[in-house]
């Protein structure tokens, strides 16, 4: 996996800093294909949070890859400019590694929560989650799962019981540029968060 | 001189980790971590396997995330071990910006625009 660059700069070296954008939604929703189709490196599949506990679940079927991505993370990166390197990391699905979602958000800039509008029930729990359990800004993205729209994001935001604040979009994730532009949707509501 | 065996760092990784649950501030994920330019073949000679390997890999800087998947490591142990390096001075972390900050999400609106 390429590191990031050897910097013989010591100053530049000393400036480098990252940012972090939490991609969410239930599984199957898309979260793998949306940080594999901008990262600049493979996506990284991790198994980081896994417990014993669920190692012992998860281990039964071990032909299964279904089950694996069920307790891995999947992380990118994404070059912003000489000194400031974007992470993107996608939530483990799973209801019971919810707990591990505490860790992953903290200190990210927002996050991006991805639905399938033929299973919006899937993501039922990201959008309760941040609603109501996390402090970061949020924006939800459909995903046009073959570049169409098969529902008004009206009646989506009426079916997910979306507040009026958290900004609805739709985006084939399956694009680089529009998983960028989606991405920018979210730190653009930071800003306005911030701003206050 | 007497060390106490919980806080050498030359211990197992499942002794270094005994009895311990945290570090200083929390290191986050996407937090950044290197050796810095004071790469040290002697001390990474004497290091423990795990933390060895973990220390090689910081030659490069990458995130903890990264530390953790490229060695192989639970993010709990790989947290403890980037803890252990930082007490005796061998490894050096950027902290990441607030993610309130303005200016970083200025940065990050240019740089994500040019992708769009």
């Amino acid at each position: 996996m390429p590191a990031l660059p050897d910097s013989p700069d010591g100053v530049r070296m000393s400036q480098m800093t990252s940012a972090k954008i939490v991609v969410a939604g239930g599984f199957g929703v898309g979260k793998t294909t949306a940080v594999g189709a901008i990262s600049e490196i493979p996506a990284i599949r991790t198994e980081s949070w896994m417990t014993a506990a669920a190692a012992q679940i998860d281990r039964l079927d071990p032909g299964i890859d279904k089950v694996t991505t069920t307790v891995a993370m999947d992380f990118g990166r994404v070059t912003i400019d000489e000194t400031l390197v974007l992470y993107l990391f996608g939530t483990p699905g799973q209801p019971r590694f919810w707990p591990m979602w505490d860790d992953l958000v903290r200190g990210a800039v927002g996050a991006l929560v991805l639905v399938d509008t033929n299973n919006l029930a899937n993501s039922f729990a990201a959008v309760n989650y941040f609603e109501n359990d996390a402090d970061v800004p949020w924006v939800v993205c459909v995903n046009l799962f073959h570049g169409v729209a098969t529902h008004e994001l009206s009646e989506v935001r009426d079916a997910l019981a979306l507040p009026a604040h958290v900004p609805l979009i739709a985006a084939d994730i399956r694009d680089a540029r529009k998983v960028a532009r989606a991405l920018l949707a979210v730190v653009d509501h930071a800003a306005k968060q911030a701003i206050g | 001189m007497v060390r106490r065996p919980g806080l050498h760092w030359k211990v197992r990784p499942y002794m270094t980790a005994r009895g311990r649950t945290g570090s200083r501030s929390p290191l986050l994920i996407h937090t950044l971590v290197s050796t810095g330019n004071r790469y040290d073949p002697v001390l990474a000679a004497s290091l423990a396997p795990t933390s060895r390997t973990l220390y090689e890999h910081a030659r490069r800087m990458c995130s903890v995330a990264e530390l953790s998947a490229n060695c192989g490591l639970p993010l709990g142990l790989t947290r403890l071990l980037i803890s252990d390096l930082l007490k005796i001075g061998q490894l050096e972390v950027h902290d990441p910006r607030s993610s309130q900050d303005l200016a970083l999400l200025e940065r990050l609106r240019a740089g994500l625009a040019r992708l769009t």
